[in-house]
């Protein structure tokens, strides 16, 4: 994989996080990927369940972005959420992540998500809704997870380089929670591709991130859905 | 290659260093085994402490395990030969920290470089210097296992910390002597769990779970992602043909 460049982004205002493109990945990348309500509801739920593998996502409950948050599209069995992740830099979307969150996540942190597109269906500011999760953390409405992880096996995971000014796609990964955990637990704060784990995003939403090994093409071939 | 390979691969041909299983499958299946009893105990250790040491921090990147404390195995058990500053510790296991009935529990080729996170000195390591202590004192495995079971509830020993993980990413690592050194891979050290509920062992999922093993003495699940770089930053992906 020819590197291109890193970038980095936050999620909603709280955490952050570094990813690899690739030349190919990026060329690949549609202009706009972003997505939002209006996006068709058969389409965000593709993307969604494109997030983990057909065993996961084929029983996970599916959530799609509505005019005033996300709306529950379909009820699954197992406790797996799938959705699409959506951050932002003040008012620019800068990440459209499929993600399916583990029994645990969608207990604890798929809260927050939901909280952040109900505020951001209000028009409430990325500096409101940071401060608002911080406040649900503070008196109890929210909790940190437990042990788990989540997918984001997709092949249309996309985030924005605001130092490139181009889109790009994130490669497959998992991420398991590791709340209130730092870079000293990961050992090192460089975010390249041989330092894994890294670690993203802080306090109880912090993450260790594991580019996964891409299994073979016969097991692997587009999204991780399909086979 | 897909986690249920993975995972046929991981069980047929050994596994790391993963929570033990029941003794009494292990007992049967000593007989038959190629190494059925201990060998003698210089064959567990190595006579060139740097090499070692060197192996040992060769299961992280040296961004990390340049700064590890390191442990080394002598007759009586490990003994640190580096101080660190970063909180983690390297230490090359052996093949009882295994799976108890896996065919390489007694064999003294066994390598397995690990480097631990801080999370995990405090809630993991303690199991692996307990283990070979008492390994190291002549104890059975059944005996072995009776141990561990009393202190853990007596509350003398750690439940696994959350974000408790280590690194296998040493291209010297022996694993056994069908995989050899296997993937490089990180693991994850969780309170016990079943996998199902984890989402792990699925096609197209990267994160390994053996289930194939009785749970042992150890209160953990761990969780396995293979990465496609060794510690060195070489790759890794072409390696699946070539280690087992």
């Amino acid at each position: 994989m020819k590197l291109m460049g890193w970038m980095k982004t936050t999620f909603a205002g709280v955490l952050s996080i570094g990813v690899l493109l690739s030349s190919a990945a990026a060329q690949d990348t549609p202009q706009d990927p972003t997505v939002t309500a209006s996006t068709p509801r058969e389409r965000q739920i593709e993307l969604a369940l494109s997030a983990a593998p057909a065993e996961v996502s084929s029983k996970a409950t599916v959530y799609v972005l509505g005019p005033k948050g996300y709306e529950k599209a379909r009820e699954g069995a197992g406790g797996f959420s799938c959705f699409i992740w959506r951050s932002f830099k003040e008012t620019k979307q800068v990440s459209a992540s499929p993600a399916c969150f583990d029994a645990e996540g969608s207990r604890t942190l798929m809260v927050t998500v939901m909280r952040r597109e109900e505020l951001r269906a209000q028009g409430k500011s990325e500096a409101e809704i940071k401060d608002d999760i911080a406040r649900g953390y503070k008196d109890g409405r929210y909790n940190a997870p437990g042990p788990g992880f989540l997918y984001m096996m997709s092949n249309a995971n996309y985030f924005y380089d605001s130092e490139a000014k181009q889109w790009g796609a994130v490669p497959p990964h998992v991420m398991f929670y590791a709340p209130n955990k730092t870079v000293k637990d990961v050992g090192y704060e460089s975010k390249s591709p041989t330092m894994v784990p890294y670690l993203t995003g802080d306090g109880p939403e912090a993450l260790m991130v594991v580019m996964a090994k891409k299994p073979a093409e016969d097991s692997f071939s587009g999204d991780s859905h399909k086979h | 290659m897909s986690a249920k390979i993975i995972k046929a691969a991981v069980i047929a041909a050994f596994m790391l260093l993963v929570a033990p299983c029941s003794p009494r499958p292990a007992q049967a299946q000593d007989a038959k085994a190629p190494y059925p009893a201990m060998a003698p105990l210089d064959g567990y250790l190595m006579a060139d402490r740097d090499a070692e040491i060197a192996l040992a921090k060769s299961a992280a990147p040296p961004a990390l395990s340049s700064d590890a404390n390191v442990l080394v195995l002598e007759k009586d058990g490990y003994h640190t030969a580096i101080e660190g500053k970063n909180g983690f510790t390297c230490v090359v296991e052996r093949g009882w920290m295994s799976p108890l009935d896996s065919t390489d529990f007694w064999n003294p080729k066994l390598r397995g470089p690990i480097c631990y996170n801080p999370a995990a000195v405090r809630s993991i390591l303690p199991y692996t210097i307990l283990r070979t202590k008492l390994i190291l004192s002549g104890l059975t495995k059944d005996q072995m296992v009776e141990k561990i079971q009393t202190e853990l509830a007596g509350g003398l020993l750690p439940l696994p910390e959350p974000g408790a993980m280590s690194y296998m990413m040493s291209k010297n690592q022996y694993l056994g002597d069908g995989p050899k050194h296997w993937h490089s891979h990180l693991m994850f050290h969780l309170p016990r769990s079943g996998a199902a509920s984890w989402g792990a062992n699925l096609d197209g999922s990267p994160v390994v779970v053996d289930t194939d093993h009785h749970e042992g003495p150890e209160p953990e699940t761990i969780f396995m992602v293979p990465v496609d770089h060794w510690s060195d930053g070489t790759s890794a992906v072409h390696n699946d043909s070539a280690s087992h």
